[in-house]
């Protein structure tokens, strides 16, 4: 009887406490796999955006897009009033009419006195006759130049696409007035997106480049795969802002906790599933599937 | 299993989900473990059932983050 209840004692004991134990170790592990596998919820998809400005200033009069519109290089964006462009041309047309007649008028001016009798003509006035041909010569290759940059500003007057992509944000409409170098258009160009997941820094150690990577679209069960293509080598230092004659900033912290800063890895997009289209912008959570090569040598 | 699970129109970690499912399954359990008087052989019950829903909570959670 006193056996008895001794034994069971004992196996109630070692039920406990190895289910005990078990929990504890699963909970570890889980806390481990949790803060040291890599993956982050902050993840962004990211595309190269061409700022489209006209190289001449002028009104529009003609708007060719329309907002979200794909457009192919080389298609017309919108078109620059031209007729200010074509009086230019023409007036440096005139203008290098001008300079070629001057130019055949000192040349022969010049070939007659070298033709003429050193008695009629001094070697002076010689001289002079060639040197203000060749100056003749220059300025109408100056005006020409002229004529050439006054054409090119006709051409630029029309804006095409430089790459294929899609404009977004349209904003301005026919009628406005741009200014040359003034950002006026945005061209997403297609194909070019990538994703940046935005890791904790001690993750980084986890990442390689080349790694396969998932990422979830938020609120959808579209997955698009990619890998791992670069790791940025630079954030800014928000502790430390230079000040205004260019002596450090630091600012003066005193929180026990420290947050994880985030470092951009940049992916690039191998598999976009069917049905989903991606927009610059969208949300996705990224997780790295880390390479078993890579897991193995860090074991050793 | 995904890192993210969207109810309800809703995106939250899956973890959540997982913690209401093994709550559901860990009431289940605690009665056909006290049924059965499972428990006259258990040392500690309260330390065994918080044990027990651990258990039952990171076996899948551990699928998610390998």
């Amino acid at each position: 009887m006193n056996k008895n209840n001794k034994r069971t004692k004992l196996l109630r004991f070692l039920i406990t406490f190895s289910v005990v134990s078990l929990a504890v170790f699963l909970g570890l592990m889980l806390w481990h796999n949790y803060m040291n596998s890599p993956w982050t919820r902050d993840g962004r998809v990211r595309a190269d955006v061409v700022m489209i400005a006209p190289d001449v200033s002028g009104l529009v009069s003609d708007l060719r897009v329309k907002d979200n519109q794909e457009v192919h290089q080389g298609d017309i964006l919108f078109q620059i009033d031209q007729v200010r462009f074509q009086h230019a041309l023409h007036a440096a047309q005139a203008i290098a009419q001008t300079r070629k007649a001057e130019y055949e008028m000192k040349k022969h001016q010049s070939a007659r006195r070298n033709a003429a009798d050193d008695e009629i003509i001094s070697a002076e006035n010689r001289d002079d006759a060639l040197y203000d041909a060749q100056i003749a010569h220059a300025k109408y290759e100056e005006a020409m130049a002229q004529v050439e940059t006054a054409k090119l500003d006709l051409e630029r007057s029309t804006v095409r696409a430089p790459t294929d992509g899609w404009i977004s944000n349209l904003l301005f409409r026919k009628g406005d007035y741009v200014q040359a170098g003034e950002k006026r258009l945005a061209l997403i160009t297609s194909g070019s997106f990538w994703i940046y997941g935005y890791f904790e820094e001690h993750k980084l150690s986890l990442i390689h480049v080349g790694d396969k990577a998932k990422m979830n679209m938020l609120g959808t069960k579209y997955t698009v795969k990619g890998h791992v293509e670069s790791i940025a080598r630079g954030i800014s230092d928000r502790d430390n802002t230079t000040d205004g004659r260019l002596l450090a900033n630091v600012n003066p912290i005193f929180t026990w906790v420290r947050l994880a800063q985030r470092i951009p890895v940049r992916i690039h997009i191998d598999e976009v599933p069917n049905g989903l289209t991606l927009s610059a912008g969208m949300t996705c959570s990224v997780s790295i599937i880390p390479n078993k090569s890579d897991k193995r040598s860090a074991a050793q | 299993m995904p890192l993210d699970i969207t109810l309800f129109g809703i995106q939250m970690p899956t973890l959540l989900p997982i913690f209401a499912l093994s709550a559901v399954l860990q009431i289940l359990v605690d009665r056909v473990m006290s049924d059965t008087g499972f428990y006259t052989y258990v040392w500690h019950p309260g330390l065994f059932r918080t044990a027990v829903f651990v258990c039952i909570f990171t076996l899948p959670c551990l699928l998610i983050y390998r």
